[in-house]
């Protein structure tokens, strides 16, 4: 998968936590800009990774989550094709 | 007829970071409305751990003392009529007012418009009689920084108002709802050296923080135990989440002060720092087992080391303060 292809099924992971949040959010984010600003919260953020691990099939360590590597969807999907690569290589 | 203190364009915003409550960020947003300086309760308040509290903040000065000092006057209202009417008058006397209110009746709150009772607090600076609504600085999310000006309805304020008198004001340790607010100075009064007196604040209450790492053992003993026991843990999760939550936003404030006041870079940012992310590993751990139930004794013995280096990482912050004060 390209990275475009992965940020926009994160993208619409991020819209869909939010909208269960009852938060008002636009149809198109910008992948760069900061979670926070569409209201996403330490919990809804960890919802969000839950629904991630699942759609891609790994887990993310709970030290990861607070590496920063999280505060966008661009920050997100790099972090996921990280993860593909290894998997695919091990 | 419509009147406003302030031009949208002229007001300074604060968000960045939160101070605690809605009620602090309201003051806040309150101190900056004037354009006076924040750091004065920055340099006040000191936090340390209690074991009975897990995070208290002992205040030097009383709230409304520290606004007087920045050249605010704060006059507290008991509405016998209309709220609506009492703060047109605050606003047509050429004051703010501030009013606590339930977001549960906000209906530009989404996250807890009908669904959620939450305390909030407003600050007014306009009304439009024609349009009924009244302009104000108000956040769109709980607990967010997310402090914008919004027009919201008369009706709105009202109701939301009246939720609060109901739902809140009894329990609360204010005596009011509805204070209004006016500059007594154009200047401060005093040249105020925010620097000297945080230091000189957390000097005088060293002792108080130092003790916190024997009460922050005994916090963690407990969060271990909980963690450890999965009845315990189901029981608990909420509460200690919200703990959590009050642990970071503590160590937040301080590194906002240091970062702001002291300009502080070296050894003491990089203790805060680490305070923060091991606390926070704690949060995504906990929160993780809130969403998805899976309980496995393996990774919370595996949190014991989380634990351990959260009390270490405290224990470094303490020395850094006290080499830095």
């Amino acid at each position: 998968m390209t990275k475009q292809e992965v940020s926009k099924l994160i993208e619409q992971d991020v819209i869909s936590k939010c909208k269960e949040n009852n938060l008002s959010i636009p149809d198109k984010l910008e992948y760069s800009e900061s979670l926070s600003v569409y209201g996403v919260d330490s919990i809804i953020l960890i919802d969000l990774i839950v629904a991630i691990e699942n759609r891609f099939m790994f887990e993310i360590d709970d030290e990861d989550l607070v590496s920063g590597a999280f505060d966008n969807i661009s920050g997100i999907s790099d972090y996921v094709l990280r993860k593909c690569a290894c998997g695919e290589k091990s | 007829m419509e009147i406003k203190i302030k031009k949208e364009n002229e007001i300074e915003l604060f968000n960045d970071i939160f101070y605690g409550s809605c009620y602090y960020m309201t003051l806040f947003n309150l101190l900056k409305f004037y354009n006076r300086n924040i750091y004065r309760f920055l340099a006040y308040d000191t936090y340390y751990y209690d074991a009975s509290y897990f995070m208290r903040c002992k205040k030097e000065k009383r709230d409304m003392d520290i606004l007087k000092a920045e050249g605010i006057d704060v006059v507290f209202r008991s509405p016998k009529e209309d709220v609506v009417d009492c703060i047109k008058k605050s606003i047509n006397g050429n004051r703010v007012a501030v009013i606590e209110v339930d977001t549960f009746f906000e209906s530009f709150r989404k996250d807890t418009y009908k669904l959620k009772h939450n305390p909030s607090a407003i600050l007014i600076y306009g009304f439009n009689d024609e349009r009924n609504i009244f302009y104000c600085v108000e956040h769109t999310i709980t607990n967010s920084l997310s402090y914008q000006t919004l027009e919201i309805s008369s009706e709105d304020i009202r109701l939301s108002y009246k939720g609060f008198v109901d739902n809140f004001l009894k329990d609360s340790d204010l005596d009011y709802c509805f204070y209004d607010c006016y500059l007594t100075s154009d200047l401060c009064r005093d040249e105020f050296d925010y620097k000297s007196e945080l230091m000189r604040n957390l000097k005088v209450n060293f002792s108080l923080i130092s003790n916190g790492i024997r009460e922050l053992r005994e916090i963690l003993e407990d969060i271990f135990r909980t963690v450890t026991d999965e009845e315990r843990l189901n029981k608990d999760i909420s509460d200690l989440i919200d703990r959590t939550n009050k642990f970071i936003n503590a160590k937040q404030i301080d590194a906002y002060r240091f970062k702001d006041i002291f300009l502080e870079t070296g050894e003491l940012m990089l203790a805060i720092d680490d305070c923060i992310r091991s606390f926070n590993i704690l949060r995504v751990t906990l929160t993780r087992y809130r969403l998805t139930r899976k309980y496995s004794a393996m990774n919370f013995i595996k949190l014991k080391e989380n634990l351990d280096d959260i009390y270490s990482n405290e224990k470094k912050y303490i020395e850094a303060l006290k080499k830095n004060i």
